[in-house]
């Protein structure tokens, strides 16, 4: 540069290589033409070096604010309780503020979702993906995933765009943890199915109670007056036998309607305030029976009963009946299409618990929904049949009791296992 | 003559029951409900009193409180009733000498009849229905005693139930000190421990007495005026 200036005031003085200075004020111009070079190389250089200071700092306070600006969103992003994650149009993790479940935040970056989130749900997690990554806009669906200690964590997940010049590069994936909210509705349906239950049986109950009071009224007159009709037939002689035998009959079927008036009320009753008592096993299993005979006996479904009278327990006797009517119920319903059809309860005590088994003649129940079988509202009965609640009901009855209530996988016939401890 | 209140609303039990009360040799007054029966009472010689519990007019219980309210030497009081809506343990305490759920055997009522009208001397011999040997065993202390029984702590782990015949060897603290009272008779009722463990409580009616202890009771009763059957614990 200053050698361009230079040139231009010396071509200010119209000198040339045949015309030199030749005088000394023409010398002294050319010096001073050399001197003014110099002094404005120096104002441009100033001129210069002041921009650049000024751009340089400008630089630093835009970096220092941008700075700001992120140490600002990063707080954002890790202080929101939900999983943030950014993903690639493939489907690569591409950031996460949170660890999810079990996995560390670090640990997920460049992982595939399919890596970490439940078959079923990515598939619908690959379609949403594509959705936003064609056509932009948000999606909302709900995934299942692998929590601490194997626990199932459920996410609902927002997903939208990230865009660059009005293209889509990634996507962003907002997902809260709806496990706790899921578990407290499903708890709370659960409540709510048994009030229900409590309430159709209290309703149960008091119709059981009314009927009782109408049907022992005349049950009351016709057995009393059987037995005073055998009385007079024995006052009369002997060839009376036919109307003795005959009275004792009336009297005989009498006592069997009583017994199941009896069973129905004590059934009908809400037990689970009962008082623990000391009750024979064979006595709950032989009124159980008693409400359900009929059925079975339509049925053509026979019931073996392998328990020894001395057993006796400690436990609320109409809860076990609704666990033992339940298990009936069950092996009732699937045995009755069977060509071979038969249920057994048998009981053996061990040393501080005895050991119910109820087997059907079923053939075991398919290892896929063995897990699933005390989960409440789980049935395979046809809709209206079953409310999916009985095994699950059971399972806390006995559970209430300090006992266990179990299928037994080894056994070639369905069987399911109660175990009760004896005392308290 | 034997005199019995026959009270139901059910009119023909009401009457088959009276006309075969008849039929033993009693005389029977016949009411349709409480209200009538404590009307017919005053003017009527009444020992016994059988009546149903469940009644539009005037249950069977109010009846029974009012009838042994007035004195110890109220008539005798059976209860039968369709459908328990109270304890025997209640019935029990308030009086009546004996409870039978509806439908109910004919001879054990007869047999609850006459015991009613024996004299207290003769009502602890033997009855026909009870076993001549007795497999259960209670021991422990009478809590409290009645005209026909004790509510009874029992020490024991003993494993009964309601309607076993035991025989008993009960202590009983008196104004003349320590009584044993020894015999059998029949669990009527069974407190359960609300924490589950073995009863400890229950109602014994007494059937059979022991020859000294039963001299002691019939004095202790003379000398007590006591109006329940079986007490409540």
């Amino acid at each position: 540069m200053l050698h361009l200036l230079l040139k231009r005031q010396l071509n200010n003085l119209e000198l040339s290589r045949e015309r030199m200075p030749a005088s000394l004020p023409e010398w002294q111009e050319f010096l001073a033409s050399v001197s003014r070079a110099y002094q404005s190389a120096d104002q441009d250089r100033y001129l210069l070096e002041r921009s650049l200071t000024i751009s340089s700092k400008e630089m630093l306070e835009r970096w220092q604010h941008l700075q700001e600006l992120e140490a600002h969103w990063r707080s954002l992003v890790d202080c929101v309780p939900d999983v943030i994650l950014t993903i690639d149009p493939n489907g690569k993790v591409l950031f996460c503020n949170q660890d999810i479940g079990g996995l560390a935040k670090e640990s997920l970056v460049g992982l595939h979702f399919t890596e970490w989130v439940d078959s079923e749900q990515a598939i619908l997690f690959k379609e949403r993906l594509a959705q936003v990554i064609e056509g932009g806009g948000t999606r909302t669906f709900k995934i299942q995933t692998q929590g601490r200690q194997g626990k199932p964590l459920w996410l609902d997940c927002r997903i939208g765009p990230i865009r660059r010049n009005d293209r889509v590069i990634a996507g962003v994936v907002v997902a809260t943890d709806v496990t706790k909210t899921l578990e407290l509705q499903s708890e709370l349906e659960i409540q709510r199915m048994k009030s229900i239950e409590a309430s159709k049986m209290a309703s149960l109950g008091e119709m059981a109670g009314g009927i009782a009071h109408e049907i022992n009224n005349p049950l009351a007159t016709i057995q009393f007056l059987a037995e005073q009709l055998e009385d007079i037939a024995a006052a009369a002689g002997a060839q009376s036998d036919s109307i003795i035998g005959i009275s004792r009959k009336i009297v005989g079927t009498t006592e069997r309607i009583t017994k199941i008036v009896k069973s129905f009320r004590q059934f009908a009753r809400n037990g689970s305030n009962d008082p623990y008592v000391e009750s024979s096993l064979l006595d709950i299993v032989n009124d159980t029976l008693d409400l359900c005979h009929e059925k079975l006996r339509r049925n053509s479904i026979r019931v073996e009963v392998q328990i020894d009278p001395a057993i006796r327990m400690y436990c609320q006797p109409v809860q076990i009946s609704q666990v033992l009517l339940n298990l009936i119920s069950n092996s009732s319903d699937a045995v009755e299409s069977l060509s071979e059809k038969w249920i057994k309860i048998a009981a053996q005590c061990h040393s501080k618990e005895v050991r119910i088994s109820i087997t059907d003649s079923g053939k075991g129940i398919p290892a896929e929904i063995q897990h699933k079988l005390q989960q409440p509202f789980f049935t395979t009965k046809p809709v209206g049949r079953g409310t999916g609640l009985g095994l699950s009901l059971s399972g806390s009855i006995i559970r209430q009791h300090q006992g266990q209530l179990w299928l037994n996988i080894e056994s070639p016939n369905t069987e399911f296992i109660i175990t009760l401890p004896l005392r308290r | 003559m034997r005199s019995i209140l026959v009270v139901d609303d059910e009119e023909i039990l009401r009457d088959t029951i009276a006309s075969d009360l008849e039929r033993k040799g009693y005389r029977v007054f016949r009411a349709s409900s409480g209200h009538e029966a404590l009307q017919l009472l005053p003017s009527h010689p009444v020992g016994l009193v059988l009546s149903d519990a469940k009644m539009p007019d005037g249950d069977g219980i109010s009846l029974l409180r009012q009838i042994k309210a007035v004195n110890v030497d109220a008539p005798g009081f059976i209860l039968i009733t369709a459908f328990a809506d109270v304890s025997e343990e209640e019935v029990f305490n308030l009086g009546a000498e004996a409870i039978f759920p509806k439908p109910f055997n004919r001879k054990a009522l007869h047999e609850a009849v006459e015991r009613a009208f024996l004299a207290r001397e003769e009502s602890w011999a033997a009855r026909q229905s009870a076993p001549k040997e007795v497999a259960i065993q209670i021991s422990g202390k009478a809590a409290s005693i009645g005209r026909g029984g004790a509510c009874v702590d029992v020490d024991s782990d003993s494993i009964v139930k309601v309607m076993d015949w035991v025989s008993f060897d009960l202590e009983l603290l008196g104004q003349s000190g320590l009584a044993h009272l020894r015999g059998s008779g029949l669990v009527r009722w069974i407190k359960a421990s609300p924490d589950g463990r073995p009863a400890k409580k229950m109602g014994i009616e007494f059937v059979v007495l022991a020859d000294p202890c039963k001299d002691w009771f019939v004095n202790h009763l003379k000398q007590n005026k006591i109006r329940p059957y079986i007490p409540s614990c």
